[in-house]
């Protein structure tokens, strides 16, 4: 058992609550940032933070603190007990659980946790070198960092692991508004081939014809998967929430065994898939488990922590977040299975449609029709009987994601891992008609 | 820019909706997305009314208006009093990579814009 564990089992043996949960996380995150061919800013942070939840009857209080004294645990147990006896009793409130043990972290590689600013520098001096040679600027950021996880409760549950990544996303700018961008994620550091991704961002962002500006209305559309990520985090906010399914504000209440989308969507919350590779337990403990959110089409289900799959009178999946979050469970690790065609084939595929390489600012516009705005951005381009032809002026687009999802004509074989805040997204490249573009950026 | 205000104008609320025929009056935020170059936007509520003839008169649900940043504030032609005029804000600005949250504030009173594209 570690140092860590020890420390958090002896000081909740002191607790004078009805049943005690201790969740400490720590973070070392290393950045650099680059902009205009220079890095600009390194930095490394190092921070633990220790929640305490104290539950009292019906009562809950929640505490936390980043001292990790014994005595400033010990304050924050003390704390969180008397919130708990000052607050409301909540009737849904079942208690902890004991957890069994999680299976080991796959997530976790050395060459990450250990790459030092100077690697991440040759990176940077790699993808400028690129940059200057194609007479673009290069813009973006590299990040490797590893994240420590320590739960235990008064019921039992103990688990502890740990989970590194690396990421790098990057635009590439050049005269009259070109850009391209790319990025990329691994568990392991070594796997991000840096020079193929600024080659990619270069060949987005490379000197063709002017661009031209389309009119408003419904078109094709090749979304790359930084586009589909998109989609996939805000459907994965609105419908497949725990939270929204007890109070009914997700798309997905009511329709579970129904038909929502295209039969070529299949989508699971997939902690354990080998490119994620995420956390095996939850902030609860709670071992992350498979989850069918969509399958060929019919929604199947949603993710859960403990309270609110209590309410629904199921089992946790294994989704809960921080304590003290407003949000309720969120999937963190969601898969979308690949198609049939190789990425060649669906461009190949379009007569004329518009080839969307990522998305910006984008914000639901009615929730339960999932109903999104937002602009196209850094790659904008035109496909005309299957070949790229020009480049295009990036467009408003206005879209329920249900609608478009339910509008693909094809899916690709090739996936890529898209991080997305504190989510991962393994997911493919569509082809989707009627997509409605409502204005000229 | 974490504390951005517009000065008041001279109008009541009644001069500004009683000078409109045909028009929304906008209340409350729900939704808001601008592109990088900050020009061409969107952005929701949760409530509207409609204006006509001078009136408020049915209640719209999820009214969006959208526009180009320089074309909006030129077809501005009124603005509330300081007596309207109010700090409004958001705890989470949001901007970088990777993401950053900044605490803003934005003090105004209600304007009024001619010829905005609206929808819903």
């Amino acid at each position: 058992m570690s140092d860590v564990i020890d420390l958090l089992h002896k000081a909740i043996s002191k607790s004078p609550a009805e049943q005690t949960e201790l969740v400490r996380e720590a973070e070392e995150f290393f950045l650099t940032r680059f902009a205009e061919n220079v890095i600009h800013q390194n930095m490394g942070r190092s921070d633990s933070t220790i929640w305490c939840r104290a539950i009292n009857g019906r009562k809950i209080g929640i505490a936390r603190t980043n001292e990790l004294r014994y005595d400033s645990i010990i304050k924050t147990i003390l704390r969180a007990h008397e919130i708990s006896l000052l607050s409301p009793e909540d009737a849904q409130l079942t208690g902890f659980r004991k957890s069994p043990k999680a299976s080991p972290s796959r997530g976790f590689h050395e060459s990450t946790a250990l790459c030092p600013p100077a690697a991440r520098a040759e990176a940077v001096g790699k993808i400028v070198g690129i940059a200057e040679r194609n007479a673009l600027s290069a813009a973006g950021m590299y990040q490797t960092s590893t994240t420590s996880l320590a739960v235990v409760n008064s019921l039992g549950t103990v688990q502890e692991d740990r989970v590194a990544e690396a990421r790098l996303s990057l635009t590439m700018t050049g005269s009259e508004g070109r850009a391209g961008f790319a990025q990329a994620f691994s568990r392991d550091v070594t796997r991000i081939d840096v020079e193929a991704l600024a080659e990619a961002a270069c060949r987005k962002a490379e000197k063709t014809s002017e661009p031209a500006a389309l009119s408003p209305g419904k078109y094709t559309v090749i979304l790359d998967p930084e586009a589909v990520a998109d989609f996939l985090l805000f459907l994965g906010f609105l419908g497949f929430a725990g939270k929204g399914m007890v109070s009914k504000r997700s798309f997905m209440a009511d329709k579970i065994g129904s038909r929502i989308m295209s039969e070529l969507v299949s989508v699971y919350e997939d902690p354990d898939d080998d490119e994620m590779a995420y956390m095996p337990f939850d902030y609860e403990g709670v071992p992350r488990k498979k989850v069918a959110l969509v399958e060929n089409g019919i929604a199947r289900g949603a993710v859960y922590d403990n309270y609110y799959a209590s309410v629904m009178s199921l089992e946790s999946t294994g989704n809960a977040l921080q304590p003290g979050n407003s949000f309720g469970p969120y999937p963190k690790a969601m898969s979308m299975l690949p198609g049939k065609f190789p990425l060649a084939d669906l461009i190949s595929r379009a007569n004329r449609a518009i080839w969307i390489t990522h998305f910006w600012y984008l914000n639901y516009v009615n929730p339960m029709q999932t109903t999104v705005t937002g602009t196209t951005r850094d790659g904008t381009f035109l496909v005309e009987n299957g070949k790229v032809t020009r480049r295009l002026k990036d467009m408003r687009i206005q879209q329920s994601m249900l609608e478009a999802f339910n509008n693909i004509e094809a899916v690709s074989v090739e996936r890529r891992v898209v991080p997305k805040y504190g989510a991962l997204m393994r997911v493919p490249t569509l082809l989707i008609k009627d997509f409605n573009c409502t204005a000229v950026v | 820019m974490t504390n951005t205000n517009l000065m008041p104008g001279q109008y009541t609320l009644n001069d500004l909706i009683g000078g409109i025929d045909d028009g929304v009056y906008m209340e409350t935020s729900s939704s808001w997305s601008i592109d990088d170059m900050r020009q061409n936007f969107q952005f929701g509520c949760q409530f509207g009314r409609l204006i006509e003839g001078g009136k408020l008169t049915t209640i719209v649900k999820n009214p969006i208006y959208t526009s180009d940043t320089v074309d909006f504030w030129n077809s501005c032609d009124g603005l509330g009093d300081a007596s309207l005029w109010r700090i409004w804000g958001t705890p989470n600005c949001g901007k970088g990579q990777p993401g950053q949250n900044a605490r803003t504030g934005q003090g105004a009173s209600p304007g009024r814009f001619r010829r905005i594209k609206v929808g819903r």
